[in-house]
């Protein structure tokens, strides 16, 4: 079984990762320029329409790490190497950390804008809390199983996760009976006004970029605990 | 070949079912758990004041919580005997099929869990004060409770045989099961609340759920199995 | 800021305490994360 070299250094030492860090920090310090300063107070939400670009950015991140984590599951089944588990490993746990986000900051936003932090007869909401819960099972499961056999239970866990996001996320939409709550700017045809929609993109570009360079980090870190582990094996 | 394989899923399964009904633990121990929970359940929803009607929407919410979490905190032992007993390690040494093992388990399983969700469908209705609404007396009832078994079955044998090799064990079940059996557990709902509108489409999913479910176990139950040696660094 | 955006700004309700706790929580969150990722690295420098 041909196994990729495993680098030993410091992720955090490297030039790329240096360059991508201080591009990915420039680009969200732009987004939250736009955010702060340039767009105007949504007018019947008020300043709290602010978390929106944040929080729909993180939703992005959270289902690109649910991607990584199918294609980390599906490799690391076919394949049998560490690296690919190592992706899912750092996708599961990216996920956990942006879902965990979109889930609070939208509790937040909820409860400023319609004094409901959470409610069942929402689709989006039940889907988030359902992908939440996968990614915890996920991370706990990391943790309490055996380091040799964690890659394969994980990766099957991913597997079956990944395959039932679209699921849930369909078959909550039809939930009876349904009163929509979440706005639905952007496939309505929503964001008009021309800064609202830049911000829109930049935020969101920025919020998955910073996860993708977690995701980077993270697999890094996991690969150097592979080679640490053999070493004092 | 597939005769085969068939008559070696039925002795499995059969041996299941006779040790079960030999030792009657795990049958005995869903029942008086949903007993238990059914009680405390129930006097929650009285001690609301409910009216008949709300308590009539209410009890197939709880009877199907009742079930989930009874029956997962159990089938997770049925691995755990296998696995502590040296059996499985006996069967695999047999060459016996990676299928035959997964399908006799969810058969075994399935017949345990749906007699236990008969017995919370009566349970708890008859403590809300609605013996009549309770699953067991209408067909469509029956079929919802054999679906929505059926794919705790079908997660639960595969799932099953990870927690078995993970230190916290079968309690450990539920975690896993938990998000992937949410859109079952809502589909369940709907159709069992008794509404007319949408029916065939939640049919649809318990039935279309299931398939998902036993071809996905079918397919990563040898990746469970097999792995259960470390790889190779 | 164009007039469309000017008329938007007034009489919007203050909701300013939500977009600060949102914020507040966003970046928390990402710093506890990067934290987490630095007590692992330095583990691992540890270790070698």
């Amino acid at each position: 079984m041909s196994q990729p070299s495993i680098p030993n250094t410091n992720p955090f030492k490297s030039e790329l990762f240096t360059v991508a860090t201080v591009l990915v920090a420039a680009w969200i310090t732009y987004a939250m320029h736009l955010v702060f300063t340039v767009v105007p107070n949504e007018v019947t939400m008020g300043a709290v329409q602010r978390i929106f670009y944040f929080h729909v950015g993180s939703a992005f991140a959270t289902y690109a790490a649910a991607f990584c984590m199918l294609i980390g599951s599906l490799g690391f089944l076919a394949l049998k190497q560490n690296h690919l588990d190592s992706l899912q490993l750092a996708a599961a746990e990216v996920g956990l950390l942006f879902c965990s986000l979109v889930l609070i900051t939208g509790m937040i936003w909820g409860q400023f804008a319609w004094n409901l932090a959470f409610s069942f007869r929402e689709p989006r909401l039940v889907s988030t809390l359902v992908l939440w819960l996968l990614f915890v099972a996920l991370v706990a499961l990391r943790k309490f199983a055996d380091r040799e056999q964690a890659p394969a239970f994980c990766a099957v866990l991913g597997i079956l996760g990944a395959i039932m996001v679209p699921v849930v996320v369909f078959s909550v939409k039809l939930l009876s009976p349904i009163a929509q709550l979440h706005p639905v700017v952007v496939e309505h045809g929503g964001l008009r006004e021309a800064t609202f929609r830049t911000t829109f993109w930049v935020a969101n570009g920025a919020v998955v970029s910073m996860g993708l360079l977690f995701i980077w980090i993270r697999h890094r870190i996991a690969l150097l605990e592979i080679r640490s582990n053999e070493q004092n094996i | 070949m597939f005769n085969d394989k068939l008559r070696v899923c039925w002795r499995l399964f059969r041996k299941d079912l006779v040790i079960e009904a030999r030792r009657g633990e795990l049958l005995a121990m869903i029942v008086i758990a949903t007993i238990g929970l059914s009680v405390i359940l129930s006097y929650g929803a009285w001690l609301a004041g409910l009216s008949e009607n709300q308590r009539i929407l209410l009890a197939p919410a709880l009877s199907l919580s009742v079930l989930l979490i009874t029956a997962l905190s159990v089938i997770g032992k049925f691995s755990e005997y296998d696995e502590q007993s040296g059996a499985l390690e006996g069967l695999l040494m047999a060459d016996v099929p990676s299928e035959a093992l997964y399908l006799s388990r969810v058969a075994a399983i399935w017949v345990i869990t749906f007699v236990a969700a008969l017995v919370a469908s009566l349970i708890l209705p008859t403590l809300l004060g609605l013996p009549q609404v309770a699953a067991l007396f209408t067909v469509s009832g029956i079929a919802c409770v054999a679906g929505i078994s059926l794919g705790l079955a079908s997660t639960g044998a595969l799932l099953a045989s990870v927690t078995a090799r993970v230190r916290v064990g079968g309690i450990f079940l539920l975690t896993l099961v938990l998000p992937l059996i949410i859109p079952l557990f809502f589909a369940g709902c709907e159709v069992l609340s008794g509404q007319e509108s949408g029916h065939d489409f939640w049919w649809t999913v318990i039935w279309g759920l299931d398939a998902i479910y036993l071809a996905a176990g079918l397919w990563l139950h040898p990746y469970v199995l097999v792995n259960r040696t470390a790889l190779p660094l | 800021m164009n007039e469309v955006a000017q008329q938007i700004t007034q009489q919007v309700p203050d909701t300013f305490n939500g977009m600060f706790i949102g914020y507040s929580v966003f970046w928390i969150g990402i710093a506890l994360y990067v934290v987490f990722l630095g007590i692992k690295l330095k583990h691992l420098e540890k270790r070698k």
